[in-house]
């Protein structure tokens, strides 16, 4: 159990991001949906979405502190 | 209207279980998928920012006065989401803030439990730390009050048996608290020839009951020691259990009124563009098939 703290102050933050955005497109899109297919598939890009989206952010971010 | 082909059953009674352990109003109504997909996703979710945070994030504001708490309020409002662990945070809050639950100075009952702790002795002028038990009974003090007394019996840091008397101020931590360990410090005693002498000191802790300190409300102090072990991964646990609460309310509404855009086996809208040119044949064709349905019924 002491390897877990360690492991986690190693981790960085943004990596949090991914499993909360699956999270997140998967409930969105299941109470959107009722067909299994459709949920994931749904799920699947709203996840593209939110990662792209971030991703776009976090790019504008560092170009605006480059050299700071 | 929700589609038939969707089994709701009783919707209100399964958007109560839905609320109260996500996934269960859906195990309910026999959408087991969806029970699975939520109970994984807002479980998994909730419980992974607990134990990021010690079990420690869900703090209930107080119900009646201590307005100064009332400032944990809007993050409770989105793990309150979750359900029965929310629940049981309002609960623990109502027994935390009572006016009984206070530092304990007499005892209704005899008391022994393992002790972890310091043991400082004016003869050895040393302090060393001890495990053991201690057994405290209530019992009268000098001009009749009623005091804590005791004994304690482990062993040194060297493995060498320790057994000492306690007696006169002896104070235990408050009952209910947001801490597994409930602090306990005493005046080691001696009370041979009738003469209660002061010999040294005990301060250390002995467990606090799993009911008595899970989803407590931490005081001021706890909260910046939490604040100060955790760092950036107190937000983090927080967010996560807010999350958690807020997703499981689109799963409650789910439960309740079944899927907001329909079943699912309807042809993509115009506002979500195909990603494949089968996808696009595909909406046409099932389009294509619904039409003649459609004219016949009007």
């Amino acid at each position: 159990m002491d390897a877990l703290p360690t492991l986690l102050a190693h981790t960085n933050m943004t990596w949090y991001l991914l499993p909360l955005a699956a999270v997140i497109s998967l409930v969105y899109s299941a109470s959107r949906y009722e067909q299994t297919e459709r949920i994931l598939r749904r799920a699947g890009k709203l996840f593209a979405q939110i990662i792209l989206f971030m991703g776009a952010i976090l790019a504008l971010l560092a170009m605006l502190s480059y050299r700071l | 209207m929700s589609d038939p082909r969707i089994p709701l059953k009783e919707p209100k009674l399964a958007a109560l279980l839905a609320f109260l352990l996500p996934g269960a109003g859906h195990l309910y109504q026999g959408r087991y998928f969806k029970a699975g997909l939520y109970a994984v996703c807002i479980w998994g979710l909730f419980l992974y920012g607990m134990s990021l945070a010690d079990w420690k994030i869900v703090n209930a504001p107080p119900l009646h006065g201590n307005a100064s708490r009332r400032g944990v309020m809007l993050k409770y409002a989105a793990q309150f989401g979750v359900g029965a662990p929310a629940l049981v945070a309002l609960m623990q809050s109502e027994r935390y803030y009572k006016e009984s639950n206070r530092p304990v100075r007499q005892l209704d009952a005899p008391l022994d439990a393992p002790f972890t702790g310091e043991l400082t002795l004016r003869t050895r002028q040393t302090a060393g730390d001890v495990t053991g038990t201690v057994y405290l009974e209530p019992a009268q003090g000098g001009f009749g009050a009623e005091v804590i007394r005791g004994r304690f019996a482990g062993t040194d840091a060297d493995g060498e048996p320790v057994e000492v008397q306690l007696g006169e101020f002896v104070e235990l931590g408050r009952p209910i608290s947001a801490d597994s360990k409930r602090y306990l410090q005493a005046e080691v005693i001696d009370d041979a020839g009738g003469r209660i002498q002061s010999l040294g000191h005990l301060h250390g802790s002995i467990p606090r009951p799993f009911w008595n300190w899970f989803v407590v409300p931490l005081d001021d102090k706890q909260d910046r020691e939490l604040h100060r072990q955790l760092g950036k991964y107190h937000e983090l646990a927080t967010v996560f259990t807010m999350i958690a609460g807020l997703l499981n309310v689109l799963a409650i509404w789910d439960a309740l009124e079944g899927p907001a855009y329909g079943y699912g086996d309807e042809p993509e809208s115009t506002d979500e563009t195909p990603d494949t040119e089968a996808e696009q044949a595909d909406a046409d064709k099932d389009s294509s098939d619904k039409q003649p349905v459609a004219e016949a019924v009007s």
